[in-house]
């Protein structure tokens, strides 16, 4: 066993050189984390896709719950309040806009969402 | 005013009637006794004077106490003229541990009634809703053109607007009552047959 020794020449002490630590790999560094400001504007956007969405309204009406997002650890819980056309099958179409919002979040954020609740403000149409 | 309202005001109506005519009677026979000279006693004499000196001072309390329970009624009942049947805020779709679906009534009722408009027989329409979340009803008061054939309207409601509202609700049966009133059409409006 080996102990490193200090050579003194002339009250001077040379130790030897340190090793660099191993920094952690790139993707590792850090943490990301994703504001539910960011999720709720994903999720109506990829909601304003499917064909019977009308409008996303960001905000609801005036006594209601606006539209949005709560995010938690790798869960998020969405709010959307949507105009969607009639006569369409509603409940059919929050399906889609379910599948489709989560699919979306989850692809662009990672993020999994545990909930969506849709309101349905408005029907458009006729 | 809900069904349960109305139901509530027929039978307080008909009390305070009863009430009323009893007293009112009352005071008459009283009154043409007295005209007639056969009575001159006054309502008031020595007995009732007696009763209430005598059941002095609690029934002064019992006095009160029912004066305030018919207050309280009648302040409830003035209160309930405000219930309503009709669906306020929102129609719950489904609800599941992923998420809940929501339709807003009003939404819901305004689509229902521009539905109804488009029939060139209809001058203007107006719906509720009304039910609960597992059994929706729809209201409809519908202004029609009295000269429009009626066939025409029910034809509408039957084949477009009622089957639109099951097929948005995925029901089998939405109930519908609709109060139809027939008024001339403004001339721009008028039907050329």
């Amino acid at each position: 066993m080996s102990t490193p020794t200090a050579s003194t020449t002339g009250g001077t002490v040379t130790v030897p050189a340190q090793r660099p630590t191993p920094q952690p790999p790139p993707e590792l560094r850090g943490r990301t984390r994703v504001e539910s400001v960011v999720v709720t504007k994903i999720a109506c956007s990829a909601a304003a896709e499917i064909p019977e969405i009308q409008e996303v309204y960001f905000a609801g009406l005036p006594w209601t719950r606006s539209s949005g997002a709560e995010v938690r650890g790798d869960q998020a819980t969405i709010r959307l309040n949507v105009s969607v056309a009639y006569p369409s099958r509603l409940r059919a179409v929050a399906a889609r806009l379910r599948e489709h919002v989560i699919g979306r979040v989850a692809e662009q954020t990672g993020l999994n969402v545990s909930r969506l609740d849709v309101n349905m403000i408005d029907l458009e149409g006729g | 005013m809900s069904r349960k309202t109305s139901h509530g005001n027929r039978w307080g109506l008909a009390l305070v009637g009863l009430v009323l005519i009893v007293l009112g009677g009352g005071a008459l026979s009283r009154g043409a006794a007295a005209a007639w000279g056969s009575s001159g006693t006054p309502i008031v004499d020595g007995d009732v004077r007696g009763f209430f000196t005598g059941a002095s001072p609690w029934i002064w309390w019992l006095v009160a106490a029912l004066s305030l329970l018919v207050a309280l009624l009648g302040l409830r009942w003035l209160f309930v003229q405000a219930r309503r049947d009709t669906t306020r805020g929102s129609l719950r779709l489904e609800r599941s541990p992923s998420g809940a679906t929501e339709v807003s009534a009003d939404g819901m009722a305004r689509a229902v009634a521009a539905d109804v408009e488009t029939s060139p027989a209809v001058l203007s329409a107006d719906a509720d809703l009304a039910g609960t979340h597992n059994r929706p009803e729809v209201r409809l008061r519908v202004v029609a053109d009295e000269t429009a054939p009626i066939g025409e309207l029910s034809r509408h409601l039957s084949t477009v607007a009622l089957p639109h509202m099951r097929d948005a609700l995925e029901r089998d049966r939405v109930p519908a009552v609709a109060r139809v009133s027939l008024e001339p059409a403004p001339a721009s409006q008028r039907m050329v047959r």
